[in-house]
């Protein structure tokens, strides 16, 4: 081995990523020349130095500040859990007391012979299905219908995160729009939009900027970030957490600029959804790496994003 | 990781928590056992043990926080620490061991995450905003900060530590992002290649292959701006 090719491989030699016969060249070459010896000494150093390098010390209560901080996620994720726990136990037990209350209805002769004639029991269930609502109770196609398919969009949640008002008065660039317009996702239920409209956090978090949070189903948590900056170049940015495995689409103004949404390196879902109210668009839809943290940028004030994201299959490695 | 295994298994994690919290009652049995394994902790505090989780962030902030500070400075590493805590808690239910993927693995991933996302925010900031007036001027002689630094508010002088470890900040911040995070994670923070290439998400060969060319452009940059410090015999 050269001195050249020893210089070249020293640093390969201590990360150990020399490997073949060129270990024993290399041990050979350092053993017979103390020019390259030396050279590989100061490296040794160089790196001895870094190893021995006290590590940064943090605050005393930082611990403490993070427990505390840990505390009211806590509270705060548990707080906009409960609604949607409520309604899915109520949506429930309606749906089983329904069903007991036709089984008991059913099996009672009288009204047994009110709903059909005693005849074969397809001939019943044709019967049945013929015969309108009365007197409070529904129809047997109607009950098959409720029970047979319980509502899916109950898994669903949509987000809007838009400018704070306060932000957008205070913007120097002229607002593309009068007002920004309502982005109403095809699947969000009345329930959803119920839950997402109302930020449960407002913060400022340094001159210019706001931070909404929401930890909203799944422990899905979505925060809307706005930075100030000069106009025109004002800088818009809206960042959603969802659950790994979700299935994404963003919503944006444009539909002519793609999003690419990326979850650990497997491409699942990215659309922009047209809008013709306001002229923004996608700049950047990436989720960064698989703590899928997805982030957009639209370019202007007056921003409205929308991030849907829904459980899907697709599971992230 | 070097992991004991708690001495009786039949311990809540509860009853153990109290200890490595420093509280002040301690069950007979907390002083039997030293150190509860993550995988319980973990398991504790997706079952809604607060204390349990508490227990990790005593366990690893530290580790986190020096993470944070090497990539993105001391300034800004007690936010980034907490915010690294914050997201872990918020997907604490998703996570699972893998065989011998850690929870130290999964939080550093975060951490290596949150940081690299600051770095890149920093970016677009600066793109869009201009230079800040707090950024180091690069010079001929290396870094210089715009504004000398308040003495009366610091020690007179700095430890040849100090000064060591604020030079070699300012070289990481001249090396790549993912040189960076090599370097900081191997050579700092002292993880073995097989847990930084797992909190990478990448093949060990890739690892090394970073960190070969990392210690290369640091060590260039280094002796080009920091002379003064290279070690005896290292120059």
């Amino acid at each position: 081995m050269k001195c050249r090719q020893c210089r070249e491989r020293m640093n390969l030699y201590l990360a150990e990523a020399l490997v073949g016969n060129w270990i024993e060249q290399f041990e050979q070459h350092i053993a017979d020349c103390p020019d390259c010896a030396q050279e590989l000494s100061q490296e040794q150093q160089l790196l001895e130095m870094l190893h021995n390098l006290s590590a940064p010390t943090p605050s005393e209560d930082l611990s403490t500040r993070i427990k505390a901080a840990a505390r009211v996620q806590l509270r705060q994720s548990e707080a906009q859990m409960r609604p949607a726990y409520y309604l899915k136990v109520a949506a429930a037990c309606a749906v089983v007391v329904l069903a007991v209350g036709v089984g008991v209805v059913w099996r009672a002769p009288s009204a047994r012979q009110a709903l059909a004639p005693p005849t074969a029991p397809a001939e019943m269930t044709r019967a049945a299905e013929r015969q309108p609502a009365v007197a409070g109770i529904p129809t047997l196609p109607a009950l098959k219908t409720a029970l047979a398919k319980p509502e899916k969009s109950v898994e669903t949640s949509t987000v809007v995160a838009s400018l704070p008002h306060r932000l957008r008065a205070e913007s120097a660039t002229p607002q593309p729009e009068a007002s920004p317009p309502a982005l109403a996702g095809p699947e969000t239920s009345g329930v959803e939009e119920s839950m997402t409209t109302e930020p449960i956090e407002e913060k400022l978090i340094g001159p210019g900027a706001v931070r909404l949070a929401r930890a909203g189903r799944g422990q899905m948590m979505r925060t809307a970030e706005v930075r100030s900056a000069r106009p025109p170049n004002y800088l818009v940015q809206a960042a959603a957490r969802v659950d790994s495995g979700s299935e994404l689409s963003l919503a944006n103004t444009d539909a002519a600029q793609a999003a690419q949404v990326e979850l650990a390196g497997r491409t699942l879902v990215g659309t922009v959804v047209a809008n013709a109210m306001v002229s923004q668009y996608v700049r950047e839809a990436i989720i960064e790496s698989d703590e899928t943290m997805l982030t957009l940028t639209t370019s202007a004030p007056g921003s409205l994003i929308e991030v849907t994201a829904r459980d899907g299959e697709a599971q992230a490695d | 990781m070097h992991i004991r295994e708690a001495d009786n298994e039949t311990i809540s994690p509860s009853q153990v928590f109290v200890k490595e919290n420093g509280g002040g009652e301690q069950s007979a049995e907390a002083s039997t056992a030293q150190y509860v394994d993550d995988s319980v902790l973990v398991k504790a505090a997706q079952q809604g043990e607060g204390e349990a989780f508490g227990v990790l962030v005593d366990r690893y902030h530290r580790q986190i926080y020096g993470l944070a500070a090497r990539m993105c400075g001391q300034e800004a590493a007690d936010d980034l620490t907490q915010d690294v805590f914050l997201k872990a808690l918020d997907a604490l239910q998703r996570f699972q061991f893998h065989g011998e993927a850690g929870f130290r693995t999964w939080l550093y991933r975060i951490g290596v995450n949150t940081a690299i996302n600051e770095l890149r925010q920093r970016k677009r900031r600066r793109q869009m905003m201009g230079p800040s007036l707090d950024e180091p001027v690069l010079t001929d002689d290396g870094p210089m900060q715009r504004q000398l630094s308040d003495i009366t508010e610091e020690p007179y002088r700095l430890t040849a530590q100090n000064e060591l470890q604020q030079a070699v900040n300012e070289v990481l911040e001249m090396l790549t992002e993912k040189q960076r995070t090599a370097l900081v994670m191997i050579d700092l923070q002292g993880l073995t290649y097989e847990d930084a290439a797992e909190v990478l998400n990448c093949p060990l060969g890739t690892l090394k292959s970073r960190l070969v060319r990392a210690r290369e452009a640091f060590a260039e940059k280094f002796r080009e701006h920091e002379p003064q410090l290279i070690p005896d015999g290292a120059t």
